[in-house]
């Protein structure tokens, strides 16, 4: 049985690029029916390929980030295309956005108006830094949520420059939505009634480095960057083993951990060390102690060394790449690779949600669809539209509804760039 | 009117550290009634952790451990032992749900394994936060934040060519398990609603980095063979600029993805001239080895500049550019506190604690502050002697006998 925990619960979903379509894609893995708009005028950026560039119908990217959705084209510029949105509303359970704040507002469709139209309805507007404050205004990507929260300035080598976490922030931020949807929806539940969630990309990422603000609200200290070492025990770090580019990462928190690492790498010395001693000792004389450490993974391979210190209880697992990330027997055990056909790409592994339930299996019940592949279906049923209608705003550019693979891959400014 | 949508619910959280904590703060944030228990003398491991004001340990001022129990009951309890099991039984026969980070080999020792659980208390909803989940291979493995970082992908692709791997900086892996473990939670809870079923989630903190991770990096596998994405400072094919420029007082975050961005960027340096040249106008090419000729002025550009003459011209100029902050700089920063966003915690006999709230605002059903994180076994009296009906005299022998 795949999840159908949300059955019944329909969403609306406005959203783009990466944040608010992880969000929804949670949501589908849990049941929820999510219906996705969008337009050849403005196609989710992710269809373009965010890596290399892609035709709007075969991006394993937007398939990554799409997978159970249905897309409705609908053209939002065109008045008949707010109407039909507006018709839509009553019909749904949560809007999902993530434009600037403001734009819905402008295109009609601000939480006042849908309120009006289904009192039930959640809105969820996840901005780069909320829809209030004198910042609420300007646009941001997942590089910017990290410079603005903090973690950029936290993350980097001690003697180098911040380090962008890449992708991760936006499927962060996109997390944090799915609760607070979550939660609405429980909240409705209760008492009958919808509400407008109002989400900041920014304060979420802020809230993934929660307790580094204490360092300076307690002790006016400013935590820097410090590369994989742990302020408060050590040893903790990434160390080099045999093989290209091979590393284990190893933490020993604890004095049981320390002196279980000593005996396995065969030197229990090292716990009568006067530099090593006790662990404010062994954060002083970090660096000769990685150096030992390393003296010994390097001989070893990462997979050997893990297999080592776990038999004696101490924390250690091998650095995954990409490739061996793909061969993981760990994912693998637990179910975290699914293959989803997708019409034009054929095969697709995608990543499994990530909770694992006693009551429920995980399962991709659809690919992630063609752009407007689901159009005709979604007026259909929910509006009783007849083909005649759908024909006459499909030939006046409020509808689109999916043809046969398009190779194009967008606007201008795309193909200026050449990618 | 507003109201706190998960009052009535009862968590019990047996858990300790970070991940399993901040499942239960998120559920207190919004109501629910947390009742955190504790190993009896030593409390919960965060309590030695700190930081601590002035740097002085003591097991009821560290910020870590305050931060992440703050509107919770707190409860010491063994149970390892009969009398501590029984009375666990008896707690979990109030809840609506149980929170722990216990794995296997020792969930069998306590008795609390699913079945077990399943038949003495079927409309329990369990979430379980371990390092790698409790049906695996590697379900004994001892695991920490690096190592889920390791496990999940993410430290492979920070950090320069030729130099170790970077893990995120401050527990990453647990908190973002404990907010996974928490919207599974409230879907669980959603579900026994809606459907009648209760059920038991397994959230492990490697996985759920991974599943952020996993699939840029299978992507970059597929499309480039690439084993690694460290190194690049542009990650894989992405649009040049994008990365960290220095400036006169610190870094910005640079990048101009869309052309117009672009031809807007290279006018505001004072370069328009550089976006006619062909050679530049692959963008992702050029990523992989940016050429000198853009590099120099670009970079020359910024360290010129403060970060503050920096983002004022970038919003004349409509572009994404961003000031890097540090952590003292965003405490006083005008949007956040225009959105309240820093919370201050009133703690009796400690100083007031100021740190993050939520991101979120839910206009019906705010999060809020009820009350500060529990001194260890403050509740005690409260649940055991009026709630359960124990006698103070039986509560003073079961605290000496270590079983509270």
């Amino acid at each position: 049985m795949a999840h159908t925990w949300l059955q019944g619960i329909r969403v609306l979903d406005f959203s783009w690029a990466a944040a608010g379509p992880y969000a929804t894609l949670l949501l589908g893995f849990m049941g929820a029916e999510v219906l996705k708009v969008e337009s050849r005028q403005r196609p989710d950026l992710s269809r373009r390929g965010f890596y290399s560039p892609a035709p709007l119908d075969a991006s394993p990217e937007f398939h990554d980030l799409n997978v159970n959705k249905r897309s409705v084209g609908l053209n939002l510029s065109h008045p008949q295309g707010i109407e039909l949105v507006q018709r839509l509303v009553p019909h749904c359970d949560v809007v999902v956005e993530n434009f600037r704040p403001g734009v819905m507002q402008r295109l009609g469709l601000g939480y006042e108006t849908l309120q009006a139209l289904n009192p039930r309805i959640i809105m969820a507007a996840a901005a780069a830094n909320g829809s209030t404050g004198p910042e609420s205004a300007y646009p941001g990507y997942a590089g910017v949520f990290n410079a603005l929260s903090g973690l950029g300035h936290l993350t980097g080598y001690a003697d180098g420059p911040p380090t962008e976490l890449r992708i991760s922030m936006d499927l962060r931020v996109g997390m944090t939505l799915a609760f607070a949807v979550l939660t609405a929806l429980y909240a409705r539940r209760q008492t009958g009634v919808g509400q407008y969630v109002d989400l900041s990309a920014r304060e979420a990422i802020c809230c993934l480095i929660g307790h580094s603000f204490l360092h300076y609200t307690m002790n006016s200290e400013a935590p820097q960057r410090q590369g994989n070492d742990n302020a408060s025990y050590a040893p903790h770090g990434c160390y080099r083993c045999i093989g290209q580019d091979a590393w284990v990462s190893i933490a020993a928190p604890t004095e049981a951990a320390w002196q279980a690492l000593c005996q396995a790498m065969e030197h229990p010395e090292w716990q009568m060390d006067r530099r090593f001693r006790d662990v404010a000792s062994r954060v002083e004389h970090r660096q000769a102690l990685d150096a030992l450490i390393t003296a010994w993974t390097q001989q070893r391979t990462a997979d050997a060394v893990t297999e080592r210190l776990q038999q004696v209880g101490v924390a250690a697992y091998p650095t995954m790449n990409s490739a061996t990330l793909a061969a993981s027997e760990h994912l693998q055990a637990r179910g975290a690779f699914l293959s989803v056909a997708h019409p034009l790409l054929g095969p697709q592994t995608v990543l499994a949600p990530f909770w694992r339930s006693s009551r429920s299996v995980q399962q991709a019940e659809r690919s992630s669809p063609l752009l407007g592949e689901h159009t005709r279906e979604v007026l259909r049923d929910l509006l009783n539209m007849t083909e005649q209608d759908m024909a006459r705003l499909a030939r006046d550019g409020v509808i689109e509804c999916a043809e046969m693979p398009s190779a194009s891959t967008g606007d201008a400014d795309a193909r200026k760039d050449r990618t | 009117m507003t109201q706190d949508i998960l009052a009535g619910i009862r968590v019990v959280e047996l858990a300790e550290g970070i991940a399993a904590p901040y499942c239960g703060r998120l559920l207190a944030d919004f109501g629910a009634e947390v009742w955190k228990i504790e190993p009896p003398g030593r409390g919960d491991t965060t309590r030695q952790h700190g930081p601590f004001p002035r740097h002085l340990p003591h097991p009821e001022r560290s910020g870590l451990f305050l931060a992440l129990n703050m509107n919770k009951r707190g409860l010491t309890l063994a149970p390892d032992t009969a009398t501590g099991r029984q009375i666990l039984t008896e707690l979990l026969q109030q809840a609506d749900v149980l929170i722990h980070n216990i794995a296997p080999p020792r969930l069998g020792a306590l008795h609390l394994t699913p079945d077990s659980l399943r038949q003495e208390h079927p409309r329990l909803l369990v979430t379980a936060i371990t390092p790698y989940g409790q049906s695996n291979p590697y379900q004994h493995y001892q695991g920490a934040d690096i190592t889920a970082c390791a496990l999940g992908g993410l430290s492979e692709g920070l950090g320069g060519a030729g130099r170790p791997p970077l893990t995120a900086p401050f527990s990453q892996a647990g908190y973002q398990a404990g907010l996974s473990a928490a919207s599974a939670t409230v879907l669980a809870l959603l579900v026994r609603e809606r459907q009648g079923i209760a059920q038991h989630i397994d959230i492990a903190e490697a996985e759920v980095i991974a599943t952020l991770q996993t699939g840029v990096y299978l992507n970059n596998f597929v499309f480039d063979q690439a084993r690694t994405m460290r190194g690049n400072p542009f990650g894989s094919r992405t649009i040049y600029p994008a990365g960290f420029y220095r400036c006169r007082d610190g870094f910005m975050w640079v990048t101009a993805p869309q052309w117009a961005q672009w031809e807007r960027l290279l006018e505001m340096i004072g370069q328009p001239e550089l976006a006619n040249e062909e050679r530049f106008h692959n963008r992702r090419a050029i990523a992989i080895n940016p050429p000198a000729a853009l590099e120099v002025p670009i970079a020359q550009w910024f360290l010129e500049h403060t970060r503050e003459d920096i983002f004022t011209l970038c919003r004349q100029h409509r572009l994404p550019i961003t000031p890097v902050y540090a952590l003292e700089e965003l405490l006083t920063h005008p949007q956040l506190v225009d959105r309240g966003f820093f919370m201050a915690v009133e703690q009796p006999g400690n100083d007031t604690l100021r740190l993050p709230g939520l991101p979120m605002q839910l206009s019906r059903t705010p999060w809020r502050v009820r009350y500060p994180a529990p001194l260890l076994g403050e509740h005690n009296a409260l649940m055991y002697g009026q709630t359960l009906g124990y006698a103070p005299e039986s509560l003073t022998a079961l605290r000496r006998a270590g079983v509270i």
